[in-house]
């Protein structure tokens, strides 16, 4: 039997289905609560223009990253290519190539290479192939370091000899450790990372060196917390961020046949990159305050600011798309600078220092009169 | 006159017979694509099953997974027996208006856009993707038209109607 439709019919019908498909799919947008305001409950201060933005520079490529900073400069090299390395200068931005070379470097071995750079020195690492390649900028000849194979997912020289890493430990959950080309070579501690779920997704982060004060920052990617460590891995302080997501949300999964591990959920990523330079913290945030425009964080990303001697919250400031659509792909800080990269687009904002210059309590101050005056 | 509505006749058979290669060509390539989605997804269960819970639209929905490669599946058996051929086609319609719709509402709400369909799919960038399911969206609509267009005009019907 053959069924008949005229074409009206037809058509009618499959309008129909494609309202219907519409409104499968609206359903499951309001059902998965994207609409909703999702503001916490917590508040930012921010001050008027705690920033300013100034001149910048065109990169020649996308694939540049951060690799350092000094007192005057910022460094930066490309995704898989460790043969280079561009040093802008700070303030002027001028920029100055550097070609690098390595002694008996297998190139086939390194599929992620990654150079950093810290005290006029510059390191070429891949942490799944567990060399270092070490030299001094004014020789620009990278030497392997011998010593045993050491294997992480990321790393942070906090000198010429040292360097802290986020490695995994015997149970395949983070850990942070320290190598060091002098005696003793490895130290490590599991104390500094705390496990929620999995050990390795619930306590990865982001972590920064603080030159000034000789220790550094590891801010988790999914919760609310820092913690400040010395350079023998000893705990020097833990702290909040301003949120309210004390527990990680994300849901750890594993694929057994690829034996990867991965999420089995949004990401839920609470704080994005962590870098601090002198007496402060900046900690770039994913989370919305209570006090913001919904749609402040799409208009740009929010950086909050913490007193790096006790961890206590100082203030907050946008560093808003280029454009208006492009984000912020990273940042640097080179004394009163904040070096924002977009894309192979370098801006440099000045840190104000009616803001920036004081003491934390002194600035607390500035900031609290601002507010009763815009009140 | 009698001539005439003879190369009318003529006329019209050709049209029906691009009709009828044009519905073959289309529901082979539902089915090709219905198909191959469904395996793909299958034989990466797994996987596929943590990208889904990856989007910020469907975590949670432990049975989207499953569901989707069912349906998929019982679409590609009704588009493969002749009798049923007509439902196959509305089905494809409403699995091609989910899916086109979902990009889109990826696109617009989603902070971060995450991946999700297996094969060769997944290595296309999803502004492709939604160019990939428009076009077969318009097959699958194509389809339901001309299926039941080549009713309307069948050959024989077209000999009865003019009394030959």
């Amino acid at each position: 039997m053959k069924l008949k439709l005229s074409r009206i019919r037809v058509i009618g019908i499959s309008a129909t289905i494609l309202t219907a498909s519409l409104l499968v799919v609206a359903g499951l947008v309001v059902a998965s609560g994207i609409l909703r305001d999702k503001r916490g409950t917590f508040l930012r201060l921010l001050p008027p223009h705690p920033v300013e933005e100034l001149d910048s520079v065109r990169l020649g490529s996308d694939s540049y990253y951060f690799a350092g900073t000094d007192e005057r400069s910022v460094y930066l090299s490309r995704y898989r290519n460790p043969f280079h390395l561009l040093k802008v200068d700070i303030p002027s931005l001028d920029t100055q190539h550097i070609s690098l070379n390595y002694v008996n470097v297998h190139r086939q071995k390194y599929y992620s290479p990654k150079v950093k750079v810290r005290d006029n020195h510059f390191i070429m690492t891949d942490g799944s192939v567990g060399e270092i390649f070490s030299g001094a900028l004014s020789e620009r000849v990278g030497k392997s370091l011998e010593c045993d194979s050491i294997f992480f997912r990321d790393i942070l020289p906090v000198s010429v000899n040292s360097y802290i890493v986020k490695s995994l430990n015997g149970k395949g959950e983070n850990m942070l450790g320290k190598f060091s080309v002098t005696q003793p070579h490895w130290l490590s501690s599991n104390l500094i990372l705390e496990k929620q779920k999995d050990g390795v997704f619930c306590s990865d982060g982001t972590m920064s060196f603080n030159k000034k004060n000789g220790s550094a920052v590891f801010a988790y990617f999914y919760r609310n917390q820092f913690t400040v460590i010395d350079t023998s891995l000893n705990i020097l302080y833990r702290a909040n961020t301003i949120d309210t997501v004390s527990i990680a949300k994300i849901v750890p999964a594993r694929i057994e046949d690829d034996g990867v591990s991965t999420l089995a959920s949004p990401q839920y990523v609470v704080n994005r990159l962590v870098r601090t330079d002198g007496d402060w913290i900046f900690i770039q945030s994913e989370l919305s305050a209570k006090n913001e425009h919904p749609d402040a964080l799409k208009q740009g990303c929010v950086i909050d600011v913490y007193d790096f001697q006790t961890g206590k919250y100082s203030l907050s400031f946008y560093v808003y798309n280029y454009k208006g659509s492009k984000r912020m792909n990273e940042f640097a800080i080179v004394g009163d600078r904040l070096i924002v990269r977009y894309g192979n687009l370098l801006r440099a904002l000045r840190l104000k220092p009616e803001y920036f210059a004081g003491t934390n309590t002194q600035l607390t101050t500035v900031v609290k009169d601002i507010l009763q005056d815009q009140e | 006159m009698q001539l005439l509505s003879v190369d009318l006749i003529h006329r019209q058979t050709d049209g029906v017979m691009i009709k009828k290669t044009f519905l073959e060509i289309f529901t082979a390539l539902l089915v090709v694509l219905f198909l191959y989605a469904a395996l793909s997804k299958l034989l990466e269960y797994e996987r596929f099953y943590i990208q889904v819970n990856q989007s910020p639209l469907l975590t949670g929905l432990v049975w989207i997974p499953i569901l989707t490669i069912a349906v998929e599946l019982i679409t590609c058996l009704l588009l493969l027996i002749p009798s049923c051929r007509f439902i196959g086609y509305f089905f494809s319609l409403g699995l091609m208006g989910i899916f086109t719709a979902y990009i889109v509402a990826i696109l617009k709400y989603s902070p971060y856009v995450p991946c999700s369909c297996g094969g060769i799919l997944e290595s296309m960038g999803w502004r492709e993707h939604l160019a990939f399911n428009v076009v077969f969206l318009f097959i699958a609509l194509g389809c339901c038209v001309l299926h039941f267009d080549r009713i309307d005009s069948d050959h024989e019907n077209q000999l009865e109607r003019l009394g030959i």
